[in-house]
């Protein structure tokens, strides 16, 4: 790959220097707000509804996303935007229901497993809260793989060694301002890198389809991929009905509802009216963080497809995407560095790398918060002080920045990125879709049936390349395996409630 | 296949001009509701025990 030279020059560095300098400084700054736990994990509940949708749309249009997108874009064609558009619907709807969120805004809780106290016992809190952590550490395990290969892609930094350095760097800086300023300067610095990243990428689509021309760009697609380059329901489109049900429930649901990084925005919200709108609005932003980054890699794909000398890099000998899922990924930033000018790569790149930085202060701080209060604090009783949260809060942010470190460089894919996100999250969000859903909505509930549940969801991880690969469930795809989880799981939980009703609802 | 070209075309280009929509609308309203956000910050109460709410502990 790096054959191909970038446009980044060394004004693009400063701008990017100057963007983190800006960003990092405000993000140190707002901690002089935080004066308990709550301004610490959901900024003292005081987000109105336009700072809520630009935290809540800076926060999951992080580089990972556009990295992922991208490649699906590039392996799928244009028939991958169904993945935007359930995406944007299903957060619609949610909004307009309030499917799950507003009972969660409404019962006050900080986290979900709070939730899993609160309707069944403090036992599911500490055990749903534990899959939840390790299921949401695994699922940003590639990460940093992926902020590395697009800072690869995009600079022409071929030296694997630099590209680790400026990777713990940014990382380090990242943990800093997460464990100083928490909630608060999550919030500010997605506000400062939603304003970026959303004029940013308008910009590259339409740089993008002025330099390659509309007609090219669906030629193309028709060349390399035919009509299942566009229709995501032809079987062997690499999409198919079940691929589709699965990114109702994955894309849709679960990340707008059921995902914990997304739900922390809801219970942050001043409101149940705030989250109604919050999800209303942020609706748009949910289908664009995935149909611009796809486009962008069909660009790449038109742009690498039509240059000779790069086809072979990209492309087998019969036309097709390359198979290596790590080529496919770095297609859409070394697109980026070839037809971007000087300047304004360097200000796109910023603003990617800014939403590396805000993925994962979101991230870090969500995955801690969760182990600190649905983890240790009630394994002790709730005898924590306030102090002691934050101490420990901070120090599984710095764990867990460590173990990024090392699996996002050891870990072979093996799979599209999406998908490894979309089955590591599973583990937790399969029990937890079910937990949530029936104890919410279904006086039944129990907690038996709860623990079945969450225990089921950990079945999600044969949908994971190598373990899918180990099992020789290969015959399997991801979406069949993950579907089928969620309803056994969904199944148990009606039959360990129905068998095993909590006593206290009998007496 | 013409339809599917035609289809994700319009919806590329709706969706595009609604998204600019909504980043100019939050992006210049979202400032305020920083300021808010700050001096709201600014007058609440000190530390508390990092609980949520605890008297809403009920089976619903």
């Amino acid at each position: 790959m790096h054959l191909i030279p970038s446009n980044f020059g060394l004004l693009d560095w400063l701008i990017v220097f100057v963007y983190m300098t800006i960003t990092l400084s405000v993000g140190l700054y707002v901690n002089k707000y935080i004066k308990n736990m709550e301004d610490y994990l959901v900024a003292g509940r005081a987000l109105k509804t336009r700072l809520a949708v630009a935290t809540m749309i800076g926060s999951e249009l992080g580089l990972v996303t556009v990295m992922y997108s991208a490649q699906k874009g590039f392996t799928g064609g244009f028939a991958a935007f169904h993945i935007a558009v359930i995406a944007g619907l299903v957060t619609f709807i949610v909004g307009i229901t309030g499917f799950i969120v507003v009972p969660l805004r409404r019962l006050g809780v900080m986290t979900i497993p709070e939730f899993y106290e609160k309707r069944f016992s403090r036992g599911v809190r500490v055990f749903g809260g534990l899959l939840l952590a390790l299921a949401g550490v695994l699922n940003m395990g590639l990460f940093l793989k992926a902020g590395a290969l697009f800072v690869t892609g995009l600079t022409g930094l071929t030296d694997t060694n630099s590209v680790a350095i400026v990777m713990t760097i940014m990382l380090g800086l990242v943990i800093a301002y997460t464990i100083m300023g928490g909630m608060v300067s999550v919030v500010v610095t997605d506000y400062i890198q939603f304003v970026v990243l959303s004029f940013g990428m308008i910009l590259i689509c339409g740089i993008s389809v002025f330099a390659l021309g509309w007609s090219t760009i669906v030629d193309t697609v028709i060349s390399v991929h035919g009509e299942s380059g566009f229709n995501p329901v032809l079987e062997g489109s690499g999409f198919g009905p079940t691929y589709i049900m699965w990114m109702i429930f994955t894309a849709g649901i679960v990340s707008c509802a059921v995902w914990q990084t997304s739900v922390m925005r809801a219970c942050a919200a001043e409101s149940v009216v705030v989250v109604r709108r919050m999800y209303m609005w942020s609706s748009i932003g949910f289908l664009i963080r995935f149909m611009v980054p796809q486009f962008l890699g069909i660009c790449a794909l038109t742009y690498f497809f039509n240059i000779s000398e790069f086809r072979d890099l990209f492309f087998d000998k019969t036309g097709n995407p390359s198979n290596n899922p790590t080529i496919t990924l770095q297609a859409m930033p070394l697109f980026l560095s070839q037809i971007l000018p000087t300047g304004i790569i360097g200000l796109i790149g910023a603003g990617f790398l800014a939403a590396f930085m805000s993925t994962h202060d979101s991230y870090l701080l969500c995955w801690a918060s969760v182990l600190t209060q649905d983890v240790i604090a009630p394994i002790t009783n709730d005898k924590l002080t306030t102090k002691s949260r934050l101490i420990i809060s901070r120090i599984f942010i710095l764990v867990i920045g460590l173990f990024l470190l090392v699996w996002g460089f050891l870990y072979d894919l093996g799979q599209d990125l999406w998908d490894y996100m979309a089955v590591s999250g599973a583990i937790y969000f399969i029990g937890a879709f079910a937990v949530l859903s029936t104890g919410l909505y279904w006086k039944r509930a129990s907690t038996v049936g709860a623990y079945l549940a969450l225990v089921v969801g950990v079945g999600a991880v044969a949908g994971l390349g190598p373990v899918n690969k180990a099992l020789n469930l290969e015959k399997y795809s991801s979406a069949e395996i993950g579907l089928s989880m969620t309803l056994v799981a969904l199944v148990m939980m009606f039959i360990g409630s129905l068998v095993f009703p909590d006593r206290r609802r009998v007496e | 296949m013409d339809l599917w070209i035609r289809l994700w075309m319009v919806i590329f280009i709706l969706c595009i001009l609604l998204f600019t929509g909504v980043a100019i609308y939050v992006g210049l309203g979202g400032l305020k509701d920083i300021k808010a956000l700050f001096h709201k910050m600014n007058t609440s109460p000190k530390a508390n025990t990092g609980h949520s709410d605890n008297s809403l502990k009920s089976k619903p």
